[in-house]
C-alpha cells in the first residue's frame, strides 16, 4: 500500500513538534504528535517500507506497527487528509 | 480541536494556505501580504532547532500576527467569497462597512481563525494590484506555495501600512531604516507608479513636502497618536476624489456597519447596541463640532 497526503491539505509543525493539519475546505484541525507526527513528516510513500523504518528506530515488533499505522492512515484518509491506494 | 488550541504563528500559517488553496479552487488572483508573508530580507532571521530534525535552522523572525492578511484581484473577490462561505468561512464585516476606505473584509472561521481580504490596499492606486501581482515572487505557508509581492512591493506595502497605523510602528525600520540606498530608490520609484508617494512620504516622516495635497490632512490625520474623529472624516472628505468619492464618505459617515460591531462584540448586535453605538458616534462628532465652532468664534 502507498499513501502521500492530499493535495487540498495544508500542514505545519509547530515548536512543540505537534503537526497540525487541515483540509482547505473542510477546515478540521487535527493535531498529530509522536508516532503520528513521524509518519506524516515522513517521505517514504511505501506502508511497508515506512513501517520497516519504524521498527528499526523504535525496536517494536514489525506487525504490531503494520496495523497501527494502517489504521493510522484509514483514519487520517477518512478525515480526508491523505490518499491511499489500498 | 478549535483555534485556541494550536500556536498562533502555527495557526496564521495555516490560514494562509488553505486561503491559497481555496483561491485556487475558486481561480482567484490572491498575494499574501504582512504577518509570515514578509520576506526574510525585511523580518531579519533567527537560528533555532528544527523540531524534527533536530539540526540547526534559519527561520525568519515572527510578526506577531493574530489573522492571516490577503490582497485580491479586485474582479476575483466575489468568486473567492463564494468558495470560502461554501468552506465554512464567515463574513464578519461588509467591505463598505469595515473602513472608511471600504478597502477589507474581516472573516472568521470557526476552527481556523480570524483572515482580513483586502480588495485594494489604502495609500496606493486602486490598479496597484496588476502592478504587484506582474512582480509577484512565492513563499511556502502550510506547505503550500503562496504568491506574494516582490520584497520592493513588500517594503512600499508595509511602509504605507505603518503610516496609517500611528507614530513609532516597527514596520518603518524593517522596510526602510535597514534597506539599502538601491532598495530605498527601488521603493521609491514603485511608490510613484502605484501614485503612493503621500502615503510613504508619511511613512517616512516627510509628509509636510506635500501640504497642498489633497490627501495630506488624511495622512496627517494617520500619524496623530490620539487623532480626533471629526478631523479624521474631514481629512477623509479633502481625499475623496470627485463627486462619487465624497458621496461615498458622507455615506458611510451616516451608517454604521452591523458586521463590525459584531466584530467588536463578539457576539450579534442588539438593537440597544445598535442605538448606543450610533449614539456614541455621533455624540462625539457633536462635541468636536462644538469645540470646533467655539474655537472658530474666538478668533
Amino acid at each position: 500500500m502507498r499513501w502521500k497526503r492530499h493535495p487540498q491539505t495544508v500542514w505545519e509543525v509547530s515548536p512543540d513538534d505537534v503537526v497540525h493539519a487541515v483540509r482547505a475546505d473542510k477546515g478540521v484541525i487535527v493535531a498529530l504528535e509522536g508516532w503520528g507526527a513521524l509518519i506524516w513528516t515522513s517521505d517514504e510513500p511505501d506502508v511497508e517500507a515506512l513501517v520497516a523504518e519504524l521498527a528499526t528506530i523504535t525496536g517494536e515488533d514489525a506487525a504490531t506497527i503494520d496495523a497501527g499505522v494502517r489504521d493510522f492512515l484509514t483514519d487520517l484518509e477518512q478525515r480526508g487528509l491523505v490518499m491511499t491506494d489500498g | 480541536m478549535s483555534a485556541a488550541d494550536v500556536p498562533m504563528p502555527t495557526r496564521v500559517r495555516l490560514i494562509h494556505g488553505v486561503l491559497q488553496r481555496l483561491a485556487e479552487q475558486a481561480g482567484a488572483d490572491v498575494l499574501h501580504i504582512k504577518g509570515p508573508a514578509v520576506a526574510p530580507e525585511i523580518m531579519g532571521t533567527s537560528t533555532v532547532r528544527d523540531p524534527i530534525t533536530h539540526e540547526m535552522v534559519e527561520v525568519v523572525n515572527d510578526r506577531d500576527s493574530s489573522d492571516a492578511d490577503i490582497l485580491i484581484r479586485p474582479e476575483h473577490v466575489d468568486r473567492l467569497l463564494v468558495v470560502m462561505h461554501r468552506a465554512g468561512w464567515d463574513f464578519k464585516t461588509s467591505f463598505a462597512g469595515s473602513s472608511a476606505f471600504g478597502h477589507a473584509m474581516n472573516v472568521h472561521h470557526p476552527t481556523m481563525g480570524n483572515a482580513d481580504l483586502h480588495r485594494h490596499f489604502p495609500g496606493l492606486d486602486r490598479k496597484a494590484f496588476e502592478t504587484l501581482w506582474a512582480d509577484r515572487g512565492e513563499v511556502e505557508l502550510g506547505h503550500v506555495s503562496c504568491p506574494v509581492p516582490s520584497v520592493t512591493g513588500q517594503r512600499l506595502l508595509l511602509l504605507v501600512h505603518a503610516a496609517r497605523s500611528g507614530p513609532d510602528h516597527p514596520d518603518r525600520d524593517r522596510a526602510w531604516g535597514r534597506a539599502s540606498e538601491y532598495e530605498r530608490t527601488q521603493v521609491s520609484a514603485l511608490a510613484e507608479r502605484l501614485h503612493a508617494e503621500v502615503g510613504l512620504a508619511a511613512a517616512l516622516g516627510n509628509l509636510e513636502q506635500y501640504r497642498t495635497h489633497r490627501e495630506y490632512l488624511l495622512w496627517k490625520s494617520f500619524g496623530e497618536r490620539h487623532p480626533s474623529r471629526l478631523g479624521e472624516w474631514r481629512a477623509r472628505w479633502r481625499a475623496a476624489d470627485g463627486p462619487v468619492e465624497k458621496a461615498r464618505v458622507v455615506a458611510m459617515l451616516a451608517t454604521m456597519d452591523a458586521g463590525l460591531l459584531e466584530a467588536e462584540l463578539g457576539r450579534p448586535p442588539t438593537s440597544r447596541d445598535r442605538v448606543k453605538r450610533a449614539l456614541r458616534r455621533w455624540t462625539t462628532l457633536g462635541h468636536e463640532v462644538r469645540a470646533l465652532l467655539r474655537r472658530r468664534r474666538s478668533r
